[in-house]
């Protein structure tokens, strides 16, 4: 039983990770992922707030599922993930002013982000309250290092810097953070266009991978047959 | 039926009592953040982190150095550039001369026209300490002495252009008169 319960937690968390990536795989949540990626520290911040709505949001739901039926559900969902943003947007704006000013706008836009609804919908209303913290951790991890990609990609080909404005979550100064990089800067990818072309790279190289994977599993597989 | 409607009420209230809680909380805090964050924009835009910035109307400060009134700072805002309007701040010292300026706001194509942001390239403080006599008031495409930017004109032409006026319409006499029909003075 233990051992079934880890490895169904595991598997949880590979389908957050890979194979159900709400980004890449699901394409949720599509409208923060290419407006906020210009840059690593937009990515960050946004990626690690949509991390912990999800999370928090799947562990509320999944804990009051008991009193919710099919009338009550969504409306409840959504009044419990739209206090989660509000509480986040009120936590960035108390520490972290500035970075407020910049992403303020798509953080309060997270209420409208189908991949957290989407989990509570899907999964934490039908499943116990661990699985789905994992589940919303794993599916807000997954969006996090999808739009942390992006963020890399265009930040250093759109800017050719890393890390710009990281004082304003870490402290000190602009110049203790930022990397530049000695390529030139390719303005296209800093602009919206620039966003959905790496986003289609990104999805590409994340199929490209998985293709070639079970190309060698199954080509594995047969020499494995022909040697039995 | 009327399980839902108890139901509902409940989550909601929850909901709101926690909402409520964490905004009386933060909420001096979120205030004092942003007066601080206003302050050192204006603070940074004349380069003294000492002055003190006092608010005399509606996107009007004066500026106080050692008791003195040293300037103002004004808004102003141009439909000239290449994309939408470009709002900026402009700090004038009482003599006519500029303290400096900061663009707050625009749409220009970034990559060409967002130079003018402090954060890309250091072209706005290009203006700093002119008066209207002292620079000729133009990019030097068109005869002027300031620089253009690489691949476009229109923005940084409708910028000058901008500070230009804000110089020339400034008038201490009638900044002292705003103030008192603004009734805003504390003295």
């Amino acid at each position: 039983m233990a051992m079934n319960k880890t490895s169904r937690l595991s598997k949880l968390s590979l389908d957050g990770l890979w194979h159900q990536n709400p980004a890449l795989v699901q394409l949720l949540g599509l409208c923060p992922l290419l407006a906020v990626s210009n840059t690593v520290v937009n990515s960050l911040v946004l990626g690690f707030i949509t991390l912990i709505v999800l999370t928090a949001s799947n562990f509320i739901i999944s804990l009051i599922k008991p009193w919710l039926d099919e009338s009550t559900r969504l409306p409840t969902q959504i009044m419990i993930i739209a206090s989660f943003v509000t509480l986040s947007d009120l936590a960035l704006q108390t520490w972290f002013y500035e970075i407020h000013q910049i992403i303020g706008l798509f953080v309060a836009l997270i209420v409208t982000n189908c991949a957290v609804l989407g989990r509570s919908e899907s999964f934490a209303s039908r499943n116990p309250i661990i699985e789905s913290i994992v589940d919303g951790f794993m599916m807000g991890l997954g969006f996090m290092l999808a739009i942390l990609a992006m963020g890399f990609i265009r930040e250093g080909l759109g800017q050719a810097s890393l890390f710009s404005q990281m004082h304003l979550i870490l402290g000190g100064v602009n110049e203790d953070w930022i990397i530049h990089l000695p390529i030139d800067s390719f303005l296209l990818i800093a602009l919206p266009p620039g966003a959905f072309i790496c986003f289609g790279c990104l999805i590409a190289l994340k199929n490209w991978i998985q293709m070639t994977s079970v190309e060698n599993r199954s080509t594995e597989t047969i020499i494995a047959k022909q040697i039995t | 039926m009327n399980f839902i409607i108890v139901r509902l009420t409940l989550i909601a209230f929850l909901c709101a009592l926690a909402l409520g809680l964490t905004h009386s909380s933060t909420k001096a805090l979120i205030t004092v953040n942003k007066d601080q964050y206003a302050l050192r924009q204006l603070q940074d835009l004349i380069g003294n982190s000492e002055a003190e910035i006092r608010e005399v109307g509606d996107k009007h400060f004066e500026v106080i150095f050692n008791d003195e009134l040293v300037g103002h700072i004004i808004e102003t805002k141009t439909l000239a550039g290449y994309n939408g309007e470009i709002i900026m701040w402009v700090a004038i010292t009482t003599d006519r001369s500029v303290m400096g300026v900061r663009v707050s706001k625009h749409n220009e194509t970034p990559g060409l026209g967002d130079d003018l942001d402090i954060d890309i390239s250091d072209w706005i403080l290009s203006f700093n300490k002119h008066n209207l006599k002292s620079a000729i008031w133009a990019v030097k495409k068109d005869g002027g002495d300031f620089d253009q930017f690489t691949g476009a004109t229109i923005t940084p032409r409708a910028v000058v252009a901008s500070v230009k006026q804000g110089l020339a319409t400034y008038n201490l006499d009638s900044m002292r008169k705003s103030r008192n029909t603004t009734g805003n003075g504390d003295e």
